[in-house]
């Protein structure tokens, strides 16, 4: 794991677990935003493209995966301990998946249900907007819980030295 | 993992591989036959719960997340539960303004709920497996939705499919995707845990 990275030039250390936290709660918080902001203004609007470029950056730049330059190594290699803290950072975030995938499945279901159409139009276009907004979260989560696990739950680095 | 398996009362030894392999088979062959049953029956309008109802039913002979439920198999699957130690209550400090407090309940510490260290890195490792698995199902029903909700969907609609259609497709995905998340970690386990009399020998 990195234990600092480059932001508009400025050299920001995360070696320690509670700044790694306090990053990973922005992170979120500024997805939670985005996601309300897109479902809010014009599904058609740029928030898409906005949305959809600042989930590439954020893949990224966490690593992981198949990212091999982000905070984290990519998930192909590393040691036994590496391997068996990604595992059980994997059975973690599933537990958090399954919690999610829930709402965003009766979300659809009560839309796309012919006998529960609202009078109202507001709560009609959230009805319409809410699955959408549900599975972007979810499809987030998907990407991004495992890293964020880890990235929270590794201890501070220094010490570890 | 439990090498028989208890239906409607009768023991049947699940401790090859091979006829753990089997019942998987045989378990996700019938849910692909609902799904489609339910597809055909219209699964906007309720055909989607037959599913479920069957993952319900069914689902505790695997163990695992079911564990507790006692369907057909009496609260007895074959996969051990994935959480062991029963949570029994919060300390007094615990409050819900401060939500840590509340991720740290008091368990029970008897030996008997406690699991072995290679139980664990099995479980994990299936989680991790499955995780990757479910990638498909949530990409396909991700980007459906997606353009639906994008100028593209007149695309869509040239090509036939309404707004009304693809959100029905995206909820067939997503039922498939949630039946996956719930099954998949204890049938990875099934299927790829060794035979137990050759382990035991």
């Amino acid at each position: 794991m990195r234990t600092d990275f480059i932001l508009l030039g400025t050299r920001i250390n995360i070696a320690s677990r509670s700044r790694r936290r306090w990053l990973v709660a922005l992170v979120y918080a500024a997805f939670a935003l985005l996601i309300l902001a897109w479902c809010a203004f014009d599904l058609q609007s740029t928030w898409s493209w906005i949305l959809f470029c600042a989930f590439a950056i954020l893949a990224r730049f966490l690593g992981g995966r198949s990212y091999d330059n982000g905070l984290l190594p990519a998930f192909e290699g590393g040691d036994e301990r590496e391997r068996y803290r990604r595992y059980r950072a994997g059975y973690i975030a599933y537990e958090w998946l399954d919690l999610a995938f829930f709402p965003a499945l009766i979300a659809l279901a009560v839309k796309i249900n012919p006998h529960l159409v609202p009078a109202n139009p507001a709560v009609h276009i959230f009805l319409d907007r809410l699955p959408i907004g549900l599975m972007i979260a979810v499809g987030i989560l998907y990407y991004t819980l495992p890293q964020c696990i880890l990235l929270w739950t590794e201890p501070d680095i220094e010490a570890e030295q | 993992m439990k090498s028989e398996l208890v239906l409607f009362g009768k023991h049947i030894n699940m401790a090859s591989r091979s006829r753990r392999r089997r019942l998987v088979v045989v378990f996700y062959g019938v849910l692909g036959a609902l799904l489609v049953a339910s597809w055909l029956m219209g699964s906007h309008i309720g055909g989607g719960f037959i599913t479920i109802e069957f993952v319900l039913f069914v689902g505790p002979i695997l163990g695992g997340y079911f564990a507790r439920v006692s369907g057909i198999s009496g609260g007895r699957g074959l996969v051990e539960p994935f959480e062991a130690q029963k949570v029994l209550k919060y300390p007094k400090s615990a409050t819900i303004l401060r939500p840590a407090t509340l991720l740290r309940p008091v368990v029970d510490d008897d030996p008997e709920l406690r699991r072995d260290e290679r139980s664990l890195r099995r479980r994990d490792y299936a989680h991790y497996v499955s995780h990757g698995y479910l990638r498909t199902v949530l990409s396909v029903a991700f980007i459906l939705e997606f353009l639906n909700h994008s100028p593209l969907h007149e695309d869509l609609e040239n090509m036939g499919m309404s707004t009304g259609s693809v959100d029905r497709v995206v909820y067939f995905l997503l039922q498939i995707g949630y039946i996956l998340c719930m099954t998949l970690p204890q049938c990875i386990l099934l299927w790829t845990e060794p035979d137990m009399e050759m382990e035991q020998a």
